[in-house]
């Protein structure tokens, strides 16, 4: 619910930030706990050393657990660490005076949500957990100081954050220009890119644990009207969305439906645009 | 919170399986008649005939019917010279 967009819950998840390892106390089962699939993320488009990797993956975190439909970064507050999603379903959201939310991206498992908060620790929307979600935070001066030894590193940071901000172009055109069928079918084609890795390839089936509310909140649709949209969708014989799980069936059918070009998400995971900039 | 069911028949009829929480059935209603506006919208917009028979149906768990939301409530039409629908 809107009204659960309150600072509360970012406080209880800093606490159990700040207790840290005691946290153990929760019965946890084997998860990812480094930051791997974000050095898989930059190496989709940048070339890292092995020193480099290593370094990213030596950056310190500590782990928060956020239960669904947590804010855990509230609007308007100045943060001091990243965040970087280690399992679940993490939200941009901004709101409007009435309480209606709008979500401007949707990050997933290997994302660092808010990397550019790095260098912009305000101002840039508030992030909510979808699903249960594992967050590693980094500290800023942690990545603040990794850019500065390792200037490549700065210029892989630099490229994901201008991916997020592609994202977020075409987030805009889906929802300003599209209808209801083509604004869903866009974002569950940004999710298969994005799930298959940014190499090009969609993942045909992945979970997606967002209610049709949530949905509604990303495309600016009515719950009701996602329900219809998703229903033309699956008639159709394109996608079908049940039980958090998207399955696709027509993968270019789906792609006309929601005029999706892949461009904007692995242009720049071709070898020769990964080329480094700067040398140390 | 209860947990509402806003079942849509308009050109298909499209039974809410999922359901959302509302702090009460005011709120269900509030956003029924939300949803049924953008709807009538998106029609109106893509130059499809605007069926007023259609409406959505606030359910509870039980699939009891608590509220029908009749598109025809929902809008006025008018001319320069008074209403004519």
């Amino acid at each position: 619910m809107p009204s659960e967009g309150t600072g509360t819950n970012w406080y209880i998840a800093r606490n159990q930030w700040a207790r840290g390892k005691q946290e153990d106390q929760i019965n946890r089962p084997t998860r990812p706990s480094d930051l791997g699939l974000f050095v898989q993320r930059l190496l989709a488009r940048s070339r890292l050393t092995d020193e480099e990797q290593h370094a990213i993956l030596a950056l310190p975190t500590r782990e928060f657990e956020v239960r669904a439909r947590q804010d855990f970064v509230p609007l308007g507050e100045e943060t001091d660490c990243c965040c970087y999603i280690a399992s679940g379903l993490v939200a941009r959201v901004d709101q409007v005076k009435n309480g209606s939310r709008q979500i401007t991206a949707i990050h997933i498992p290997g994302d660092m949500a808010d990397l550019h908060s790095a260098v912009r620790p305000i101002g840039i929307g508030g992030l909510t957990a979808l699903t249960d979600t594992l967050i590693l935070s980094v500290p800023h001066t942690a990545v603040r100081t990794l850019g500065r030894d390792f200037p490549a590193i700065a210029e892989a940071f630099w490229r994901d954050c201008i991916l997020d901000a592609a994202i977020l172009m075409q987030w805009a055109v889906n929802l300003g220009r599209k209808d209801a069928r083509s604004r869903l079918a866009h974002i569950l084609c940004e999710l298969a890119i994005r799930y298959g890795g940014g190499r090009g390839g969609p993942l045909l089936e992945f979970d997606l644990p967002m209610v049709q509310e949530q949905l509604g909140d990303a495309a600016a649709l009515t719950s009701v009207h996602v329900n219809r949209s998703l229903r033309a969708l699956r008639q159709e014989r394109l996608v079908t969305v049940r039980g958090g799980i998207v399955k696709i069936h027509d993968w270019e059918r789906l792609m006309q439906a929601g005029e999706f070009d892949p461009t904007y998400l692995v242009a720049d995971t071709l070898p020769d645009r990964q080329r480094r900039l700067v040398f140390q | 919170m209860p947990r509402y069911h806003l079942n849509l028949f308009n050109s298909l009829d499209i039974y809410d399986e999922e359901g959302r929480d509302f702090d009460d059935l005011a709120a269900a209603k509030v956003e029924a008649i939300r949803s049924s506006r953008d709807l009538m919208a998106e029609h109106v917009k893509a130059g499809e005939p605007l069926d007023l028979g259609h409406r959505i149906e606030v359910a509870d768990d039980e699939g009891k019917v608590l509220v029908t939301i009749n598109f025809r409530e929902l809008i006025t039409i008018k001319d320069s010279k008074g209403i004519t629908a």
